[in-house]
């Protein structure tokens, strides 16, 4: 800080000293390059104490690093396998063998053969639990398997990031010198400059000694003016980038130091969760196996052990009952032993684990902090963030606030209702004209041509593209002189069922007759494909055929429906219906679809059980809408 | 200490010198002896075992403070960390970068779970065990107890063999001496042989019960970890989901450590040293 200060008040007094000189003579400096470099000098030193500090925190890093990946890690899992191992000791398989109980196995068997009522063996009488010793044996080979897993892990961590972090400290120390270089540089150049200076203040003329040390100087100037120069606009051009490949770096490693833990508490989990799967620790809850809450374990471990206690404690009062009030008194471990601990690691800590941060000249916004700075207007038009920061610098990793966009598993629908039957759907095709010769006895008005129009398009708009080609020639052939006359013709003469479907028939297969031009140049030789095939034929003209029998339908209802001047419903649907059939109406949740015709209101009698097929239409736009058969039990 | 346990201490002392020295002949019960040194064992693990899981809150400890000094220090290159503006309610707080947030996550971690851990820790894990040290307590004094009791009745023992084996018949009071000694070895052996038939039948039914008293602790221990490790790991993932994809898939293919280099890479080109 001093020398920058001491360093500033020599550049001061030098462009002070310039000032005055140059009225006399031009030789010298400009006051504006002088100026500039005092700019420089502010920058630099700001860079300098930066990687200063970034350097001493990258190795703070690299070192708390390794004492996790050689100490703590493998410490913990260490004291954790001590523990099992104490466990095992204890209430495990051959628990409470001490040194030289073969003696007594021995003297044992020896009174057994000499006496003659069999005993129990002392080694049958051990009271051991199989499960308990499965668990514990098992827990210590689960434990030990990740502590060679994640000890493998954080070394393997720790030596690529102490690698890398020392690369880069080098070139840091690289920089660093760097900036000395240019400091001296300007020293020197300084040191001349004031020479120089002196030499020209003189009032007296200068003999030949001092002209030539003139002379001598003001060569040495200009050559170490270049040399000060280069180093300096190498610095400038360095430093930006070496701050952005550390800001990235940083943030590197911040992202492998994290990928590295998410995976090691992974591993924990994962093994933990086996485990306590398979010895069933885990809490039943819908059928699923939660994790227990740590207020669940408590009360468990309470219900599990408090009869114990109780046996324990009465049998010591049998065994030696001198001071009672020992058994009473709460054990609370925490008060006394954890307490002192506690003080004892807070001290520790202290010791061993001293914390560091890097004090970056700029305390708020720390050492990346010039190269954070953008233009807030064009942030915010790019990232809808002032913030964010749209130079070359960005990386768009940095605004983690951003989330990704997570494919969201599917979502379950809402059990959609079974569909009404098939049949019913049938039925109402045929019985159509029954109703309607019953109730309309009016002729229907003529349906208007853009209508029509509107309806193919909603039928182009429609899912069943592949037999577009074929209903849309057929539509426009017959469109203009069957319509009126089918209407009136099925709806009023023709009652029967199969009376409709003859006279449609004939109306299909007349346009198909109009097709005057074969497309096909010359008969087919080969004859694989035989134009009597009926499976195909049929296949192609059923659908075709039935799209088209209900656009007429669909017209007619929807003359009807228009005639009679009802109040058409707005209904909206509960489930998705992805439309199964040809005439189907598919909608999605939500939707809002105009029931066009109900067959409920008007035959009381129509299968009255709210589960049929009734006639909907969404609109697409304000005046296209698509219309087809929808189940009733969807609304 | 009485007059009486005085004399009686110091009488015992004598005899047990005796013994050592084999002028007294020690009475043995094998029977017993397995047990007590089945019971010894169990003490020395289970306070060995207190020992231990003490640590393993202390390394725990340890393990998360290390780990919040190194994200702390990681995100002291990007400053101050930003806190939550005054009178806001919301909990977000809207982070810079990458490593301010991870050093948040991190504290709260040690914040929350660690001080969550400790509560259940003593209560289930940690203070049974020591509950069940503080037994040993009253048992080791019955043992003391029998085992004074077992020198005395070798000591009266010794003495009326003595007296039986060397007659002074010159002592007008030699029959008296006998008979009170043996009156006295009587009431030695009872009191002897009454405090060792009841630790010989209860300490066997003592160490057995340690398998139902210490196993619900273990069980604990590990679930414990579990919710703790369970955690740690959610809160964490939650923090590496935000991560774009691209760095996770990097991770997951071991290709993170090549982004770094490139960044070395890159910073080699600027050519610091050169000319």
């Amino acid at each position: 800080m001093s020398v920058g200060k001491i360093k500033k008040g020599f550049t001061d007094f030098g462009s002070n000293v310039v000032d005055t000189v140059s009225t006399v003579t031009d030789k010298v400096v400009h006051v504006a390059v002088q100026r500039e470099y005092d700019k420089d000098d502010e920058l630099i030193s700001h860079y300098e104490h930066d990687l200063k500090k970034a350097k001493s925190g990258l190795n703070y890093i690299v070192s708390s690093n390794k004492k996790l990946a050689k100490t703590h890690w493998p410490r913990l899992f260490t004291i954790n396998i001590h523990i099992v191992q104490s466990f095992i000791s204890i209430i495990g398989a051959d628990s409470l063998s001490f040194k030289g109980i073969e003696e007594y196995y021995n003297d044992f068997d020896k009174f057994q053969a000499a006496s003659e009522v069999p005993m129990v063996h002392p080694k049958e009488k051990q009271f051991l639990i199989d499960s308990v010793n499965q668990e514990l044996y098992n827990y210590l080979s689960s434990l030990e398997e990740v502590k060679s897993k994640v000890s493998r892990d954080w070394d393997l961590h720790q030596e690529s990031l102490k690698l890398r972090v020392s690369e880069m400290v080098k070139y840091l120390n690289d920089t660093l010198k760097l900036i000395k270089k240019r400091n001296k540089k300007k020293n020197e150049y300084e040191k001349t400059e004031r020479k120089i200076t002196k030499l020209m203040k003189r009032t007296t003329p200068l003999d030949d000694k001092e002209q030539a040390s003139l002379s001598k100087h003001e060569a040495d100037l200009k050559v170490q003016e270049k040399e000060y120069n280069k180093l300096n606009e190498k610095l400038k051009s360095i430093l930006p980038h070496v701050i952005q490949f550390l800001d990235e770096f940083v943030e590197s490693i911040t992202q492998l130091l994290l990928c590295q833990q998410v995976q090691t508490y992974k591993d924990i989990n994962r093994s933990l969760d086996y485990f306590c799967n398979f010895h069933g620790f885990l809490e039943k809850e819908d059928g699923d196996d939660a994790i227990q809450s740590y207020e669940h374990i408590m009360s468990q471990w309470e219900e599990i052990t408090t009869p114990t206690r109780l046996q324990i404690e009465s049998f010591i009062s049998i065994i030696y009952d001198k001071n009672p009030e020992l058994i009473d008194t709460e054990i609370d471990e925490k008060d006394k032993t954890s307490q002192a601990a506690k003080m004892w690691n807070k001290l520790t800590d202290k010791v061993v684990e001293k914390k560091h941060t890097v004090k970056s000249k700029d305390h708020v916004n720390g050492v990346f902090s010039d190269v954070m700075a953008s233009d807030p207007l064009a942030s915010f038009i790019q990232y809808q963030d002032p913030n964010s920061n749209i130079s070359d610098t960005y990386h768009p990793n940095k605004v983690v606030d951003i989330d990704d966009i997570l494919v969201q598993p599917p979502i379950l629908k809402g059990k959609s209702p079974e569909l009404p039957p098939r049949t019913n759907t049938a039925h109402t095709n045929k019985a159509l004209p029954l109703v309607e010769a019953n109730k309309v006895t009016t002729p229907l008005p003529p349906i208007p041509r853009n209508r029509y129009q509107t309806l193919e398009m909603s039928s182009r708009n429609d899912s069943m593209e592949s037999i577009h080609s074929d209903s849309d020639s057929i539509i426009s052939d017959t469109s203009t002189h069957s319509v009126s006359s089918i209407s009136s013709d099925i709806v009023l003469h023709h009652s029967t069922p199969e009376a409709v479907n003859k006279n449609l028939k004939k109306i299909y297969n007349s346009s198909k007759n109009n097709i005057k031009y074969a497309p096909i140049p010359e008969p087919l030789t080969n004859h694989d494909i035989h134009p009597t095939d009926t499976i195909t034929f049929d296949k192609t003209t059923t659908v075709t055929y039935k799209l088209h029998q209900f656009n007429k339908f669909f017209e007619k209802i929807l003359a009807l429906s228009e005639s009679m001047q009802v109040d058409r419903k707005v209904l909206e649907a509960k489930y998705d219906f992805p439309g199964l059939e040809p005439g189907d109406l598919s909608f999605h949740k939500g939707d809002q679809i105009e029931i066009i015709f109900d067959f409920q209101s008007i035959d009381t009698l129509y299968s009255n059980d709210q589960k049929n097929w009734i006639i909907g239409a969404t609109k697409t736009s304000s005046e296209n809408f698509r219309i087809g058969f929808v189940p009733s039990n969807y609304f | 200490m009485s007059w009486n346990g005085l004399k009686k201490a110091i009488n015992r002392a004598g005899a047990q010198v005796m013994v050592k020295t084999g002028q007294i002949e020690q009475s043995s019960d094998k029977e017993y002896e397995f047990e007590e040194k089945r019971f010894k064992n169990m003490e020395q693990n289970s306070v060995k075992l207190q020992r231990e899981l003490r640590h393993y809150l202390e390394s725990l400890r340890l393990l998360t403070n290390s780990q919040i000094n190194v994200g702390e220090a990681l995100s002291s290159f990007y400053g101050a960390a930003p806190s939550k503006p005054a009178g806001s309610e919301s909990e977000e707080i809207k982070f810079s970068s990458l490593s301010q947030e991870y050093y948040h996550v991190m504290k709260q971690l040690n914040d929350k779970c660690v001080a969550e851990l400790e509560t259940p820790y003593n209560q289930t894990v940690l203070n049974p065990v020591s509950r069940f040290n503080s037994y040993y307590v009253e048992v080791n004094e019955a043992i003391k107890k029998r085992a004074h009791k077992q020198i005395d009745y070798d000591a009266m023992k010794s003495k009326v063999k003595k007296l039986i084996e060397k007659p002074n018949s010159e002592d007008p009071t030699y029959e008296i001496k006998l008979t009170t000694a043996q009156e006295q070895l009587v009431e030695a052996e009872e009191a002897y042989s009454k405090i060792n038939s009841k630790l010989k039948e209860e300490l066997p039914k003592l160490i057995n019960l340690r398998i139902p008293f210490l196993d619900p602790s273990f069980e604990s221990f590990v679930k414990i970890q579990l919710r703790f490790f369970n955690e740690n790991y959610n809160q964490l993932n939650q923090l590496q989901v935000k991560l774009d994809a691209k760095t996770r898939e990097d991770y997951i293919n071991g290709n993170l450590d090549k982004k770094i280099d490139d960044v070395l890479v890159r910073m080699r080109e600027l050519n610091i040293t050169g000319a």
